[in-house]
């Protein structure tokens, strides 16, 4: 069993399972090789629970880990006793984050109603700006980047104006807006995202060995490093420390870079095993270079780190185009590697000595291409592969394997046709995992030959071009592990998590697939880390890995926050021991899974309401009388209240309308909406002579089907065809939806009190206020009360029209002032307007000007009215009119041409 | 969040993926172009750059006889000292070509160039043996622009009536940004991927009832295809057919699947295909994943886990029959006759049988006659005769098919052994066996204890597979044909 691969695989495809495959197998005879179980079967796609249970995993509430925002302060949940004068700060520093996304200028009916515009004093509209000094602005000659006067070809071209479009497409906005949202012209919602594929990780946790520990012989610390700051191009470098042995935290003292460019990757190296050791650097890609770092010591006390200056390298060293990876050599601390955009390749080393500027250095001869032209995006990646020599290179479409001692090259993988790569994580010097748009693949690159080892098809959206996966390995013994890959994406919060096992030579996956479910982040993540276990401390999985606890850093695409979460397995799973235990076991397991899931899915079915087999038709009848009563005695309430009083303050509550559940509790069950519909019917056309108000029903109608209908009974029927909700008692589900619709959306309200309402609200008005409402409508003030009145009359008796209840006053058109303007300038006109209409087309001189004066009494039809309730009966002669004279004065017009 | 049992073909969709493969294909044209006149101009044709050149195109196997011959053309007249009018020449025939691929379809022009692979969504290729000379020279910032520049200038002729959504989505993708997946534009579409991933989401959480509602509505509805979705669907199955007894099993629903879908029709490298067909069909070279599944799905159902061996009477024993009778047909016929993994079910079926049979000799010893015995016994051998040879067969057949052979044949010669376990020494080989039962009834967990036990036994295997089993195996295979 010297191979690696023991379940019977083809070659180049290797074991493919998927959901519901669990083939290939291996028979395990009753009596032969493997120790006797009562298991026959060796099964690629183990689902079963009794040869290794799969682990499930919680996913803990979110800590808060960093902050950019406040780098000073640190937001750890361990030294929060010591931090309480922080953290009001910090919460308020938070929100304030959290809250960057949404508009704040928008009124919510919850802000208008909020304590703000109650309260005397200043109303802030806005919320604070806090003005950082963002140093990526500031202009630096000194600077090593700005020396190359490097202006983005996009930027030129548009300028020149070739290139209109390409400005809205690529050009990278500021801060942490990881979408580059694609404008449409109208500046409607935008319909496709485009998002930038360089942009690899901007948090990166890894072990940094100083040499000082080195000699003390002291264990490697962890460091996480993040980017940061309005342009994302400062680095922070902090250290990890462990505050108990499941949780960790960030130190206090926080090391800050400007590194003046974006930072699109932060990359730790890590060691091959042998040495011992960790390296003491680290590589960040920015926009515009490689910047390499190198810690120099680590305060035990404080966690402040120090580093020597940074060396840097320009983009334009290798060819001229941006880096897109750096990996470093795991079997050498000073060799690395980089990629740029277009596939360019090329070894480098650092060295020790020399001027700063050429520490980095790249290799003349251990360069190549590896440009695909038939590859568009410029994703790539790096890492070094199974040997010192060997390179893997993967980009969108390829895998290629570079032999530096034969100087050659394999495409290991051509993905052109049903998939792309996705993601390339390297486990160890021998496994890697590779995530494509359809599959999770294990690959053995140490063999003689490469082998494809197992693949699981994550049935993931393909389309998902943000898919990155994170590898966690844990140990059981040493040739027994538990592989756990997590994909996460930017487009949703839930990351899929597959567990593989491997037990000596075969590989397989371990039950289902799951989902876990990350806790109030919006978007999806930019970069989640899953901290390795520490396997010194680890002697309990031994014990088949029951009690798995990881750490999840994350930092969302919305957000600049750094969240930390616990992910730990759910330890209800007892060791069973015999046949007969198993059985309740399971069903003890299915109880504790229902009760530890949030309710995702919304069960839908026992709240949907039912049709009742033994429904009595007579009682239907009852209970309408009943229901009938009841809003009656509710209608003369609500009249005797308005009626109370006509003035003072109560006049404020008898504006307000009420809908028609809020006079009685509403009928259980419906079973003819025609019946319900007549009942409504004789409700309103009695209360019909008390002034009262009703909401048409056609207005729900319009409002749901575009088209008028008065009738209840038939608007159902038409809801019934458009409504399709999949399940049974759909019928009955349409009644209570639309009986909910009618009783919310019937408004009521009393139209005696409006008028004296108006005239209150009139003389509460300031003088100007008056004047502009005077001179509102009509040129005489006389005239105007009188139609006013009229109008109100006339709108109330008439209403016809979708209308908001109480009728507020809305200046939607600005053409009072004009009116006023235009009554100032001409005094013909307006004395004209103030004639009877029917004598206005008399002088040839002034027709032009009396229709634009007497706008403003009748609207043209294209303007909206100043009123929202508006009445058609009066209005309909006069707006033919205007449209007439309106003729009249085009056939004028047509006369004077020829004239 | 996951994927569509569907193909999402927009008209944007459809004019992006014509732009894109227009744009790479006159990319590449321009590329190969650039890169000719550069080795053309600099050296003569020496065995290595020439290599490189080859492996430059990126395929081996399936280079269009066109660039061959003008690449052979190019060659000799560098020989011959007509370098500069070489470029003129393969400028022309450039164009040439061009203005006829636009008119064909840009994609079919280019998976001329690639292989559409049928049994992995990727080409694999993970030998060692076929590398080839590294590209040590570097793309330089103005080739690239030049290249890009000219395939732009090629493309914005075609380009004037397009959506400006497409445009802008064509935009950048050619700037080497990526686009993240739309919502759905309508409410069919909408509906489906709801239920799609209630499907996925309930399987992950083992709610069946839920995820059985989801896929028989999603199955249901119209453009949705059941072949891209029968894995959820027999492990749906597999699942509740446990307890339901109105529903049929997973074993069911892919046999079904494969009585309704052949493997008969061809896979056609020309055509465009908007799904895969890896999980999904089969074809005349490609045994459909399903099947595979389904007679693996059998075999399993023929041979349960926990099942403690059995009588003849076993229904489980009549479905091994089933399957083996089933199997001796398949293998008659087009893709399966090639395909190794069927023969390899195949000697798998023929050595389950032989360990079921063949456990009668342990258990059953007192109460069968000889005459019984005689006769399973040969049943015994033919099926280990008959895995040998299904065994064989795979092994030559294409696909390199890897299994662990030697521990297939350990078992073999165990079963064999037992046949005349008994005779020799029924005392001494029974305690073990019962030994062996009831620890494991005891104690599941019992792998350290077993583990020295175990080597021990295949050593004795193997010393027994060295030297004895040749002897009885062609005797008996003699005697029983």
């Amino acid at each position: 069993m010297d191979k690696t691969q023991i379940l019977p695989s083809k070659k180049n495809i290797g074991v493919q399972l998927g959901v519901g495959i669990r083939n290939s197998a291996l028979y395990l005879p009753s009596s032969s090789l493997q120790e006797r179980r009562s298991e026959n079967w060796l099964y690629g796609g183990n689902t079963g629970i009794r040869q290794t249970p799969p682990v499930e995993f919680d996913v803990g509430p979110r800590q808060p880990l960093a902050n950019h925002r406040c780098e000073t302060k640190i937001l750890t949940h361990a030294t929060q006793d010591t931090q309480v004068a922080h953290e009001s700060d910090i919460i308020s520093d938070l929100s304030d984050n959290e809250l960057d996304f949404s508009r704040v200028y928008q009124f919510t009916p919850e802000t208008l109603r909020s304590s703000d515009l109650d309260s005397r004093g200043l109303i802030n509209l806005f919320r604070n700006v806090n003005l950082s000094s963002e140093r990526d602005y500031e202009a630096k000659s000194d600077t090593p980047i700005a020396a190359q006067e490097y202006v983005p070809r996009k930027f030129l071209s548009s300028i020149e104006g070739t290139d209109a479009h390409v400005n809205d497409v690529g050009v990278q906005a500021t801060s942490h807006e990881y979408w580059n949202t694609i404008q449409t012209s109208d500046g409607s919602r935008p319909s496709i995202h485009s998002v930038d594929p360089t942009d690899l990780e901007n948090v990166a946790v890894g072990l940094v060995h100083t040499t000082a520990d080195l000699r003390m012989n002291k264990d490697a610390r962890r460091v996480i490093g993040y980017s940061s700051g309005d342009t994302g191009s400062v680095i922070n470098l902090a250290l990890l420390v462990q505050s108990d042995p499941s949780d960790f935290c960030c130190s206090n003292e926080i090391l800050s870079i400007n590194l003046n460019s974006r930072i699109k990757h932060i990359k730790f190296p890590v060691l091959s095993p042998s040495f011992g050791r960790s390296s003491d650097t680290l590589a960040i890609l920015t926009e515009n270079g490689l910047t390499i770092l190198r810690v120099k010591s680590t305060d035990d006390h404080t966690g402040k780190l120090a580093i020597e200056s940074p060396i840097s390298l320009g983009f334009s060293s290798l060819e001229d185009f941006p880096f897109a990876d750096i990996s470093f050599n795991p079997w050498d601390i000073n060799e690395f590697a980089v990629i740029d955009v277009k596939g360019n390749w090329c070894i480098g080393t650092r060295v020790k000595r020399g001027a700063r500027e050429s520490r980095l250095r790249l290799s003349s001869n251990r360069r190549g291409t590896l440009y695909d032209p038939e590859e568009l995006s410029s994703w790539k990646r790096l890492e070094w592969g199974s040997e010192y020599f060997r390179l893997i290179v993967v980009s969108r479409g390829r895998l290629v394997e570079i032999d530096l001692n034969n100087r050659s090259q394999m495409e290991i993988i051509q993905a052109k046709s049903w998939s792309s790569l996705r993601d390339y994580k390297r486990i160890d010097d021998q496994f890697s995992v590779i995530t494509t748009s359809k599959e999770v693949i294990f690959v053995n690159l140490r063999s003689s030959n490469i082998e494809r080892i197992l693949s699981w098809k994550h049935d993931l959206d393909p389309n998902d071009s943000t898919l990155k996966t994170e590898v966690c390995r844990v140990v059981n013994s040493s040739d027994r592990e538990r592989f756990f890959v997590f994909i996460y994406s930017r487009l949703t919060n839930r990351v899929f998590l597959h567990s593989f096992y491997r037990s000596e030579s075969a590989f397989q996956s371990i039950g289902d697939s799951s989902l876990l479910e990350f806790e109030s982040s919006r978007g999806g993540f930019s970069t989640l880390i899953i901290s390795q276990p520490n396997y010194s401390t680890s002697a309990f999985f031994e014990e088949l890995s029951d009690h798995v606890q990881l750490s999840a850093v994350v930092r969302d695409v919305t957000s600049s926050v750094i969240w930390k979460y616990a992910i730990s397995a759910r330890d209800n799973r007892v060791k069973s021991t015999g046949g007969q235990q198993r059985t309740t076991l399971l069903s003890e397991e299915l109880g504790n899974i229902q009760a530890g899931f949030k309710p995702v899915c919304i069960s839908l079915h026992p709240c949907l309401p039912a049709p009742s087999e033994d429904h009595d038709m007579t009682k239907d009848i009852e209970a309408f009388q009943r229901y009938g009563y009841q809003i009656s005695e509710g209608m003369n309430e609500q009249l005797e209240q308005w009626t109370m009083g006509l003035d003072g303050e109560a006049l404020l509550n008898q504006c307000k309308s009420v809908a028609l559940d809020g006079l009685a509790a509403p009928v259980d069950y419906i079973e003819s909406m025609e019946e319900f519909g007549s009942l409504l019917q004789q409700f309103k056309d009695h209360y019909k002579d008390y002034d009262v108000w009703f909401a048409d029903m056609c207005t729900l109608s319009t409002a749901l089907l575009k088209e008028p209908i008065a009738n209840l009974g038939v608007f159902y029927n038409k809801l019934l065809q458009c409504w399709d909700f999949g399940v049974e008692g759909e019928e009955c589900i349409a009644r209570d939806i639309l009986k909910g619709i009618v009783m919310k959306n019937t408004g009521i309200c009393s139209v005696s009190v409006l008028s004296s309402k108006i005239a209150s609200t009139y003389e509460q008005l300031g003088q100007d206020n008056q004047d502009l409402l005077d001179a509102w409508d009509e040129p005489s003030p006389f005239e105007e009360e009188e139609s006013v009145s009229q109008q109100y009359s006339s709108i109330f008796q008439n209403h016809s029209q979708a209308s908001q209840i109480p009728p507020s006053i809305k200046s939607s058109q600005h053409s009072p002032p004009k009116a006023r303007k235009v009554k100032g300038r001409t005094h013909i006109s307006s004395q004209l307007a103030s004639q009877p209409i029917s004598s206005v087309p008399k002088s040839p001189g002034t027709t032009l000007r009396a229709p634009t004066a007497h706008a403003s009494n009748v609207l043209p039809s294209t303007m909206t009215p100043a009123f929202t309730l508006t009445s058609a009966s009066q209005r309909v002669p006069s707006l033919s009119q205007s449209q007439s004279s309106q003729r009249q004065r085009r056939k004028k017009k047509r006369l004077g041409g020829f004239g | 969040m996951f994927e569509l049992p569907l193909v999402r073909n927009t008209k944007r969709v459809r004019t992006v993926r014509k732009l894109r493969y227009q744009y790479i294909n006159t990319l590449y044209q321009e590329y190969r172009r650039v890169q000719s006149s550069a080795t053309a101009n600099s050296t003569l044709p020496t065995p290595e750059n020439s290599a490189a050149e080859e492996a430059s195109d990126g395929d081996h196997d399936s280079a269009d006889a066109t660039s061959r011959r003008r690449r052979r053309k190019r060659r000799l007249l560098s020989v011959l000292g007509h370098a500069e009018t070489d470029t003129d020449l393969s400028d022309a025939e450039a164009e040439e070509g061009n203005d006829d691929a636009e008119q064909a379809d840009s994609e079919k022009e280019f998976f001329t160039r690639h292989e559409k692979p049928q049994e992995t969504f990727e080409v694999w290729n993970t030998d060692r043996q076929k590398t080839v000379p590294m590209n040590t020279s570097t793309l330089s910032y103005d080739t690239c622009k030049q290249i890009e520049r000219r395939a732009q200038k090629r493309l914005s002729a075609g380009m004037g009536h397009i959506s400006k959504n497409a445009d802008q989505h064509f935009r950048a993708m050619r700037d080497g940004y990526e686009i993240v997946a739309e919502t759905p534009e309508s409410h069919h579409l909408a509906h489906i991927t709801q239920l799609n991933e209630l499907l996925h989401v309930n399987i992950m959480k083992g709610r069946w009832d839920i995820a059985y509602r989801c896929f028989s509505i999603l199955i249901r509805l119209p453009g949705v295809d059941i072949r891209s979705m029968w894995g959820p669907g027999a492990r749906i199955l597999r699942e509740l057919s446990s307890t339901d007894k109105g529903l049929g099993t997973s074993e069911e629903f892919l046999g079904w699947l494969s009585g309704i879908y052949s493997s008969r029709s061809n896979f056609n490298q020309a055509m465009n295909f908007l799904m895969d067909p890896v999980f999904r069909c089969g074809s005349k070279t490609h045994t459909a994943k399903f099947v595979v599944a389904w007679l693996w799905e059998l075999l399993f159902a023929s041979c349960p886990d926990g099942t403690e061996h059995f009588s003849e009477e076993d229904p489980s024993n009549r479905k091994l029959l089933r399957l083996i009778e089933r199997l001796s047909e398949m293998v008659l016929i087009p893709p399966y006759m090639e395909d190794p993994e069927i023969w390899f079910i195949f000697a798998v079926c023929h050595l389950v049988s032989a360990d079921q049979l063949s456990q009668r000799f342990i258990s059953t010893k007192s109460r069968t006659s000889e005459l019984e015995r005689d006769i399973s016994r040969n049943q015994v051998t033919q099926h280990i005769t008959n895995a040998h040879n299904c065994i064989r067969t795979c092994e030559t057949k294409k696909g390199d098919f890897s299994f662990p052979r030697r521990i297939i044949e350990e078992q073999l010669a165990c079963f064999e052994k037992r046949l005349y376990q008994n005779n020799d020494d029924l005392t001494a080989s029974d305690p073990e066996s019962e030994f062996g039962l009831g620890n494991e009834q005891e104690n599941l967990d019992t792998q350290n204890v077993l583990g020295p036990g175990m080597s021990s036994m295949i050593d004795e295997e193997d010393n027994f597979f060295g030297s004895a089993e040749q002897v009885h195996f062609g005797f008996d295979s003699d005697s029983s044909t």
